[in-house]
């Protein structure tokens, strides 16, 4: 052992393999002799040296040949500079082998800080883990900078002087590919964004949606989770369109197109319209899945129902609409309008011939025209606007058979009001007559006719509280009696249900109650304090009415007080003029007049607008 | 043929009848055309009261309110014009729309009635002068 000892250490410095195998041999032959077990054991040893060399020339010849064949840049530094370098790594730069080998790795690198990025951030991981990898970029001989996968372990991990091989792979393609999916994802992102309309993409086998974009929360409210859970629009739907989607949806996974028109609810229970058009997505001839954009349509389906709304504007017109042609072609009628061609014209495409004139007058003048036509029991006046830029003309009906109606009332209510002024003051005439014809005096004319003038205006002011439509017969009475009897006096004694009494026969009943008041005042219970004057009415059959007057209270009567003027006026009065009946007694108790009306008789004539609207009846009686 | 009478023909003793429904208005007629000698047949107040005095005859001419109870006078005018006795109507009406077409032609005086338009009426109308 210890004579062995020099020859291997002699031995050692060699590098070179063959040259140990000699000094070996030459060793063990010079001390063979010396100690046999020696040179067993260094047999041994030598058998054992020569066979983990062999192995060792093995693997190194696999790892060169690894070297040269990866398709990757491989190589090995030492204190980061370049060692060994495959051909690989050299054709990835672009480089000689000799313009690598023996140069500082920062040759590689664009920037220093590239360079130091690798040196700190590799050697840190491998410090940590023993492997570091790191991405960075290289500079090709021809200054082209390319994107690298680096890769790096040291031979000894105990000590990194004895250098740090690495695997180098150009990324560049997939970094510009990872890039340009970045890239497409932010547009689509910075899309769908930025979309009024949501976007969508459903599974088309279960139609659960794989994807909604965020204007569905942004636009409506409607959270994504909502959503995710299976069809977009599952609870969204309005009810009653429910169907509808479903349907259209089944058709669209089924690879037909969908545009449909449908509302949903919002959370707040607010309805939108949306729009929304989807379209299959076929994939080896399968559709896999569906997508689609909702787009909200509420303010146009708004517009569209508004517009609806005006263009039935003129169709719903109680009146007659029409659009003419100047030939008097019709070109637009509404309902009204149809009904009165049918009456009027000869065909439903043709005007009337009378209404010519009017179209080719406004057509002539572009000004309004007017023409009254008769439909039904009904009048319209036609408006033939002639529409300015436009060889038509429109046509407005507009009802006027109540002012026309009115019109006619009026003219009748006008004549007769006329009528009655001058007959009021014919009996007035007749009145100054009578009374200048048996007046003693002038105070005695005054007396007798400005009494019965006065009647006559108190009830005319009864007659006009009601616009002649009768008087109430105790406002009457009061009115009349008014100027002897305060209202509300115990004095006068009213008795009977309330009685209208038609206008006509107000008058004449007026008139005779003053002559009765007058005469009482004068010579019956009036003419002292305690008489009373009771005034009773009974509606009889067909409405005919018995007007008692009767006085109680007053002196005794002994014999008729006026058989003159006033009885002969009562009985005209009341029996000429109202063709009824009068009773006057005188028994010692005070003065009784029955006086009985056929106030039927002059019903229909009681009020102005009745003798109008009442021509019909009066007529009748002319033939019976 | 009937012609106007000269304004001095004598009005006495002629029956003139008178249909007014008003009594006040038909008081002042007779008191007016019993002034100028007049017999007054009636006055009536009514249609059927008027057609009745027609019937009965004896008649000179007719003084005729339009509207009267029971209608208008226009029965009696055409009864008294079949008998081709002379008449005029007294209305407060301005426009003769009340009568029927053959009668609008017929004299129309109006009311409140002034005597002297009364006689003249009276004389022009209701006396005949057979020529």
């Amino acid at each position: 052992m210890l004579i062995a000892c020099p020859a291997v250490a002699l031995a050692r410095p060699a590098d070179d393999a063959e040259h140990t195998h000699i000094h070996t041999i030459t060793a063990i032959t010079l001390l063979a002799v010396a100690q046999s077990i020696t040179i067993l054991v260094l047999g041994w040893n030598i058998v054992r040296r020569r066979r983990s060399e062999r192995a060792r020339l093995a693997s190194e010849a696999t790892i060169g040949s690894l070297f040269r064949a990866a398709p990757a840049g491989l190589g090995m530094t030492v204190d980061r500079k370049l060692k060994r370098v495959n051909q690989h790594m050299c054709d990835m730069l672009e480089y000689h082998r000799d313009h690598l080998v023996g140069e500082n790795a920062r040759m590689l690198y664009p920037t220093q800080e590239d360079y130091d990025y690798v040196g700190t951030e590799k050697y840190r991981q491998i410090e940590a883990h023993g492997v570091g990898t790191v991405e960075t970029r290289w500079l090709k001989r021809d200054g082209q900078v390319i994107d690298v996968l680096l890769s790096s372990c040291p031979v000894d991990s105990d000590d990194l002087s004895k250098g740090v091989t690495f695997a180098a792979l150009d990324i560049t393609l997939r970094k510009q590919a990872e890039h340009a999916l970045k890239e497409s994802e932010q547009r689509f992102r910075e899309l769908v964004d930025h979309l009024e309309e949501v976007f969508w993409i459903a599974d088309a086998e279960t139609g659960k949606t794989l994807y909604a974009s965020p204007s569905l929360e942004r636009k409506w409210g409607i959270p994504l989770e909502k959503v995710k859970s299976g069809c977009m629009w599952h609870q969204v739907v309005h009810p009653d369109d429910v169907q509808h989607v479903r349907e259209a949806r089944k058709r669209l996974r089924q690879g037909e197109q969908m545009d449909i028109e449908f509302r949903i609810m919002q959370p707040d229970d607010t309805v939108r319209w949306v729009q929304d058009r989807g379209f299959p997505i076929v994939e080896d001839g399968k559709v896999t899945r569906t997508a689609g954009l909702v787009s909200d349509i509420t303010d146009r389906k708004e517009s569209e129902a508004a517009i609806g709304s005006l263009a039935r504007f003129p169709a719903e017109d109680p009146n007659p609409v029409l659009r003419l042609e100047p030939t008097g072609e019709v070109l637009y009628t509404n309902d009204a309008a149809r009904r009165l061609l049918a009456e009027h014209a000869v065909t439903e495409n043709i005007v009337p011939k009378n209404w010519l004139k009017a179209l080719r007058e406004a057509l002539a003048t572009q000004k309004n025209q007017h023409m009254d036509v008769n439909s039904g029991a009904h009048t319209f006046t036609l408006v033939f606007a002639p529409i300015a830029d436009a060889a038509h003309v429109n046509v407005y009906g507009m009802d006027v058979t109540e002012r026309r109606q009115a019109e006619v009332r009026q003219r009748l209510i006008m004549r007769e009001l006329d009528h009655r002024v001058k007959n009021n003051l014919a009996a007035v005439q007749s009145l100054a007559e009578r009374s200048i014809r048996r007046a003693d005096s002038l105070a005695d004319f005054r007396e007798s006719f400005m009494g019965r003038l006065q009647a006559m205006a108190r009830t005319h002011e009864a007659l006009a509280q009601t616009r002649w439509d009768g008087v109430d017969l105790h406002d009457a009475v009061h009115l009349v009696l008014g100027p002897y009897i305060q209202a509300g006096s115990k004095r006068l004694e009213l008795q009977g249900d309330r009685l209208r009494l038609p206008a006509r026969a107000a008058l004449p009943i007026g008139l005779a109650l003053h002559e009765l008041a007058t005469n009482a005042v004068k010579y019956g219970s009036l003419s002292c304090a305690d008489g009373r004057v009771c005034l009773s009415w009974e509606t009889m059959d067909d409405c005919n009415i018995e007007l008692t007057w009767r006085e109680v209270g007053g002196p005794p009567i002994t014999h008729p007080t006026h058989s003159g003027t006033g009885t002969a006026l009562i009985e005209g009065l009341i029996g000429y003029e109202l063709q009824g009946a009068v009773e006057l007694a005188y028994p010692t108790s005070g003065v009784t007049c029955k006086m009985t009306i056929p106030l039927s008789r002059f019903a229909e004539r009681g009020s102005v607008s009745d003798t109008v609207t009442n021509q019909d009846s009066c007529n009748k009686d002319v033939t019976s | 043929m009937i012609a106007p009478a000269c304004e001095h023909a004598p009005l006495a003793g002629m029956r003139i009848l008178v249909v007014e429904d008003n009594y006040l208005v038909a008081l002042s007629l007779q008191q007016h055309l019993e002034d100028l000698g007049c017999t007054v047949v009636g006055p009536v107040p009514s249609l059927a009261e008027g057609m009745a005095s027609v019937d009965a005859g004896d008649l000179d001419g007719a003084i005729l309110d339009i509207n009267i109870i029971g209608g208008t006078s226009a029965p009696i005018a055409h009864k008294l014009r079949d008998r081709q006795c002379p008449f005029f109507f007294i209305t407060g009406y301005t426009s003769p729309r009340l009568l029927p077409d053959e009668l609008t032609d017929c004299r129309r005086l109006m009311k409140p009635i002034d005597e002297d338009l009364l006689e003249r009426t009276i004389r022009q109308e209701l006396t005949v002068v057979d020529e």
